[in-house]
């Protein structure tokens, strides 16, 4: 076990490696020129070459990922320019490790933005999660068990109901009624978990409501489908001609087999979502790091672009690694692979 | 709550009753008026409460030399930087400002050739520190602006109007106080003897003074300059400082200055105790927020204009809350002279007559929003021309069609007309287009997003890529001397770096000697000038195709008093002498 | 497959085909049935668009500036302007025709869905076909890669990636930004879509790797080409139009979802995205412009998602039938 969870961090790192290669490449490869995004109106060449100097972008895209990589590691400072460092060290930025670059529309490490937002998805992703798995597995268990009948139709309408409907209609709906012109909740607008727990959670049931109205769809037709399925397999008629209490066959010997792959999918989707979730934080105006990957594209923030896509990448392929061990937890059949 | 809304609706059926229509400023509460241009006296009990700014538009810089939008500018003379000259409040919206002293002791006197020009500071004028400010802080923030690596974004008058000599690419050979080359020559043009600063022009400059209430003229003292670093470290010198520090996209929040000396500025009466500033917001929230008045947001003002979207419910719901005056904005098409089918006068001559400005109009939200022009000026200015519209409103696409036979080119023609992208230019331009096709164009529609437009169309790689270009622009200070040649004088704007502010690469050398007649002469003689080569512009070189001008709407929560909208100094709500009811 | 069926008191039993199986089950689901003619009808329209616009009988692109007016150009008339010529009414600001827009939309954001599934599902099986035949190192390899290419994130790297690919599709093409925006929009949803195929392939083609038929094919002398195309592909097309029928609602609802943060479809070009990105902010003050074309792409998703539900139920051989 050890040895495979040793491989599957290397491989994590790999991965992680490749993809923020890929995506430098593609930035860095395009037929945009990076520094002229730095610098708005009225840019002579004399401005545009001193910004392409300062922010590194003459330099060619290999020794350019290096010192990216190398600030990983042991941080970096902006600008990179020994005379400015001699003559005047005020104006030097310092970035500590792990550097994930500087951003110059917004004047600031990418560090400390990312810091800032990062709560912020965490709290819509973690709230939201606990929300749709408990209506999504509740409800999908429900469906199972009083399958064909009122119940089950009902449920499963609404699933697929919920399932169809787009996110940004959702949450425009919610925004629009329950919030602005009923005054139900305050507008969203964060406040931190540790200032004022009752508004934290007051300003992002909203949020929370948008995205558990989908997944929660999505986890009631998974789980509905792997419970009917678990149902009629001989070992449950066994347990039920030999006198187990029903919640005893459901919940102890039905409930383990599906949840290998309910815990697959729901890890796998809280990995990407606290990536940030993108159109839910655009809705809301949220700013977490959904939002701030959608500001550094329209802004054309290349630093902050590719520093986004790592990490929303490695949080999927965590998410990954997680669930494959967890998998060789639960689930008692599965060897894992030298 | 229920008690505010009573009270609002009394308000409000007094507003109906006062008011006429809804046009300049009749919606706004009660204000005191006042003759001159000293700010008006509201009673003291005014003082006191939080004003809350609500803004949709993240602040991109708070360093003086780096503002040049007419927000940051406005807010920034008004709550943390003086300059030596400022427009003052006043007191109905609409109503045009004077030029006053605000940091100097005067407006300045200028020699008999308008190439010198000296001021005076008052003396007890303190940074928050204590500190004195100097003329010598006057003079080194001044000289930020030549640091053009590094203090992006701000306006160039300075390097423009003082007497520094240039080098072969246009660059100023002064590189500002970083890297010291040429301190000697702004040394020269700029002089401190104790308190009194001197200017040295390069050429005569009537307007100076008036270019001076930009906050690029404000002072910076040497030892908090960080460069880069100080973009949104506010050190203050007004009524107001920051407290704590501002995170760009959420904002901040300003307490008093305890080292504003009332008695050395009579232009700001700094009401309100605390202010605080949030732009995490879309526009459509904030409006939504402000039109609901309820809670705080009674305490709310914005510097965002009304979206379309919300215009309707403005109406509705903020009756007695929103204003709408002119605003300095001129929206244009510009031709460009690069591309094959713009070089061909009678194309750009059947361009301008197949437009059809009521499609604007409608899309932008009607006419009591938006009006049709044909002049780059905007009325707010003496100088405007009012030059009248070729074919109407509507354009007329039969003497556009015969207009583009004589052309000699192949009918249809192919176009593409490039704008920034909205939804509501995308509205826009689908109702231009239908114009220009029934004239014999066809024309093939590019939008770019926002933060890449203009240095798409400044970038010289795209020289010859569009046909027409839409561009907005607004007078920086209330002279037709910063829009003409802003735009259209080949000699300043066009370099090998790209056609500047002259998107469409217009050059013809009678207009620029038109240009540097208008400059030598004042007074209503210069209004004259510019106006007939506005005009010019527009009819005989079809240079530019003046589209609208836009209006501002604004709302203001319940509690706020004094939100008066200054047109001539940027043309948002003055914060000068702005108050809450608490 | 046997199956019994009483006629006239004797039993026969009739052998059945899984095709004619499924057709048999898909018959009895009257709410899947429903969803296809849903599905069929929006198709049909769909198709028609392109001519009903050239034949002038709906117009999606002509402003009529007479029905909007006052403060903001809001339609004049209750629900936006609803009238005998202008079923869903108008849109703000240019008074064009919301019924004739939302189905030349319905136009652009099926094909694009469409064009992006057969992408995905080409690229995805014919990966997955050689991962599973090959086996070894190739489908090592091949696997590494699909985890690869599922570890971005799609809606960013679709947002991320919109302006340089556009340019560059523009450039190739020469002008007319649409079908680039168009292109675009296939390649990238079609390229991040191919792994969901790949996996689900290569697990059929291995489980169908060790049944008999494949071994006796190959002792028979029957060379790849033969076993990929005569043998496997048969029993592949299950699970593909499974998949299909999963991931063409998805695309849907990401294209809208797309239009709504502003990337993508561009105007004047209508799609579900970029009439929703307009209307969502006139939500609180002309709600009919917001719902019609909402409610429509509700609608297409929905009838999509339950045919493919309805499917997935009729082929599935372990499904209880009551």
């Amino acid at each position: 076990m050890f040895y495979y969870i040793l491989r599957r961090l290397a491989s994590v790192v790999v991965m992680v490696f490749l993809i923020t290669a890929t995506t430098f490449a593609l930035f860095f490869a395009s037929p945009i020129d990076p520094a002229r995004y730095t610098c708005g109106k009225n840019c002579t060449p004399t401005i545009l070459e001193g910004n392409r100097k300062a922010l590194g972008y003459d330099q060619p895209a290999t020794v350019q990922y290096g010192k990216f990589l190398a600030g990983l590691v042991v941080g970096r400072e902006f600008p990179d320019n020994e005379q400015l460092k001699a003559d005047h060290p005020e104006q030097i930025v310092k970035c500590p490790a792990p550097c994930l670059g500087y951003s110059p529309s917004q004047h600031r490490t990418i560090n400390e933005m990312v810091s800032e937002a990062w709560p912020i998805s965490l709290s819509i992703a973690v709230g939201a999660f606990i929300l749709w798995m408990l209506i999504g597995v509740g409800g999908g268990i429900v469906a199972a068990l009083n399958k064909g009948k009122w119940q089950d139709r009902t449920i499963v309408g609404t699933a697929l109901i919920g399932f169809s409907l787009p996110t940004f209609f959702v949450g425009l709906v919610l925004l629009t009624f329950p919030a602005i012109k009923w005054g139900w909740v305050p507008i969203p607008k964060y406040v931190g978990f540790t200032e004022n727990p009752a508004l934290w959670a007051a300003n992002l049931i909203l949020p929370w409501i948008t995205l558990a109205f989908f997944f929660a769809a999505s986890y009631v037709r998974l789980t509905r489908a792997y419970m009917i399925e678990t149902l009629s397999e001989d070992y449950i008629r066994t347990a039920n001609a030999k006198g187990v209490a029903k919640w005893a066959v459901i919940f102890k010997h039905g409930l383990r087999a599906v949840l290998t792959p309910i815990v697959t999918a729901a890890g796998l989707d809280l990995g990407g979502l606290l990536g940030g979730a993108i159109i839910t934080e655009s809705v809301f105006s949220l700013h977490g790091l959904g939002y701030l990957a959608v500001h550094s594209v329209t802004t054309m923030d290349l630093p902050t672009i590719v520093a986004m896509v790592m990490i929303v990448s490695t949080f999927i392929v965590v998410a990954n690694m997680l669930v494959d061990i967890a998998y060789g937890f639960i689930d008692p059949r599965v060897k894992l692979a030298k | 709550m229920k008690r505010t809304k009573i009270v609002a609706g009394v308000a409000t059926v007094l507003a109906l009753g006062l008011t006429a229509t809804a046009c300049a400023g009749g919606g706004s509460a009660t204000t005191a008026p006042s003759a001159n241009g000293a700010a008006s006296s509201a009673p003291a009990s005014a003082a006191g409460g939080t004003l809350s700014i609500l803004s949709g538009t993240a602040t991109e810089h708070w360093d003086p030399q780096r503002v040049y939008v007419g927000v940051n500018i406005e807010a920034g003379n008004r709550l943390f930087t003086r300059t030596l000259t400022t427009f003052g409040p006043v007191s109905k919206d609409g109503d045009p400002a004077q030029l006053v002293a605000d940091a100097a002791t005067d407006t300045g006197t200028v020699s008999a050739d308008a190439k010198e020009w000296k001021f005076t500071i008052k003396d007890g004028i303190k940074w928050e520190d204590g500190q004195a400010v100097t003329c010598e802080d006057f003079k080194y923030g001044i000289s930020r602006t030549f640091a053009v690596d590094v203090i992006t974004g701000g306006p160039n008058y300075a390097i423009q109007y003082l007497d520094i000599p240039k080098n072969a690419d246009g660059s100023s050979k002064y590189a500002g106080p970083y890297k010291k080359t040429g301190q000697d020559l702004f040394d020269k043009a700029v002089t401190c003897d104790g308190n009194t600063i001197t200017f040295k022009m390069a050429s005569p400059a009537g307007d100076f003074n008036q270019a001076l209430t930009m906050t690029a003229f404000g002072a910076f003292r040497k030892d908090k300059d960080q460069g880069d670093k100080s973009n949104f470290a506010i050190f203050s010198n007004g009524p107001y400082k920051l407290d704590g520090t501002w995170t760009p996209n959420k904002g901040g929040t300003f307490v008093r200055n305890d080292q504003w000396d009332p008695k050395t500025d009579t232009i700001r009466k700094a009401y309100p105790d605390k202010i605080t500033w949030d732009e995490s917001l879309t526009q459509e929230t904030l409006y939504e927020r402000l039109i609901a008045n309820q809670g705080d947001d009674q305490n709310a003002i914005t510097f965002d204009q009304a979206p379309v979207t919300a215009l309707s419910n403005v109406q509705g719901g903020a009756d007695g809350r929103y204003t709408i005056v002119p605003s300095p904005y001129t929206r244009y098409l510009v031709p460009n002279f690069k591309s094959k089918v713009m070089s061909n006068d009678k194309a750009r001559e059947a361009l301008a007559l197949a437009t059809d400005r009521s499609a604007y109009v409608t899309a932008a939200g009607g006419d009591q929003v938006v009006k049709a022009t044909n002049s780059l000026i905007n009325p707010a200015l003496s100088s405007f021309p009012a030059t009248p519209l070729l074919a109407g409103d509507k354009g007329d696409p039969a003497k556009a069609k015969e207009a583009l036979q004589a052309s000699g080119l192949t009918l249809p023609v192919k176009i593409k007309v490039t704008y920034r992208k909205n939804d509501t230019l995308d509205k826009v331009f689908a109702g231009l287009k239908s114009g220009w096709d029934a004239a014999g164009f066809d024309t093939e529609l590019v939008g770019i997003p926002a933060d890449q437009y203009y240095g798409t169309l400044q970038s010289p790689d795209n020289a010859t890529k569009y046909d027409a270009m839409w561009a907005g622009w607004g007078a920086d200070f209330p002279s037709a001397s910063t829009v003409i040649p802003q735009l259209l004088d080949s000699r300043s704007q066009i370099s090998a770096g790209g056609p500047g502010q002259d998107y469409g690469y217009f050059s013809n050398k009678d207009f620029n000697a038109g240009i540097d007649k208008a400059y030598a002469l004042t007074g209503a003689d210069a209004d004259k000038a510019w106006g007939a080569l506005d005009a010019d512009a527009s009819t005989k070189y079809f240079a530019v195709i003046p589209l609208i001008n836009d209006q501002f709407v604004f709302v203001h929560g319940s509690n706020v008093e004094g939100a008066t909208v200054n047109i001539t100094f940027t043309g948002y709500y003055d914060l000068a002498d702005i108050s809450v009811k608490h | 497959m046997a199956d019994t069926t009483a006629v006239d008191g004797a039993v026969s039993i009739t052998g059945r085909t899984p095709w004619q199986i499924t057709r048999a089950r898909l018959a009895k689901d009257r709410g899947t049935m429903v969803a296809l003619c849903a599905a069929i009808f929006f198709v049909l329209l769909a198709i028609a668009a392109p001519a009903l616009t050239a034949l002038k009988l709906i117009n999606p692109y002509s402003n009529n500036d007479n029905l909007v007016g006052g403060l903001g150009s809001l339609p004049i008339g209750a629900f936006g302007g609803i009238s005998a010529q202008h079923w869903m009414g108008v849109e703000p600001g240019t008074g064009r025709d919301i019924f004739a827009r939302v189905v030349a939309g319905l136009t652009v954001s099926l094909v694009v869905a469409v064009c992006a599934v057969i992408v995905s599902l080409v690229l995805g099986t014919v990966i997955g076909l050689v991962a599973g035949t090959a086996g070894g190192r190739v489908d090592w390899w091949l696997s590494r890669l699909t985890d690869f290419v599922l570890s971005f994130p799609q809606t960013l790297m679709l947002i991320a990636l919109s302006t340089i690919v556009i340019d560059i599709l523009q450039a190739a093409l020469g002008s007319e930004r649409t079908p680039a925006s168009m292109i675009f929009m296939i390649l990238v949803m079609g390229f991040f879509g191919w792994p969901v195929f790949a996996r689900v392939i290569r697990g059929q083609v291995l489980s169908l790797k060790e049944r008999e038929f494949i071994e006796a094919a190959r002792s028979l002398g029957a060379n790849r080409r033969r076993i990929y195309f005569k043998e496997l592909l048969p029993h592949l097309w299950a699970p593909i139009l499974v998949y299909t029928t999963l991931v063409m609602p998805q695309n849907i609802a990401t294209e809208a979802a797309l239009g709504f943060l502003g990337v993508g479809i561009q105007a004047p070009t209508p799609s579900f995205g970029s009439i929703l990105n307009d209307s969502v902010h006139y939500a609180n003050s002309d709600p009919a412009y917001f719902i019609f074309p909402g409610v429509t792409l509700f609608l297409v998703v929905l009838s999509f998602n339950l045919l493919g539900d309805g499917l997935r139920d009729a082929l599935d051989p372990k499904a209880d039938r009551q």
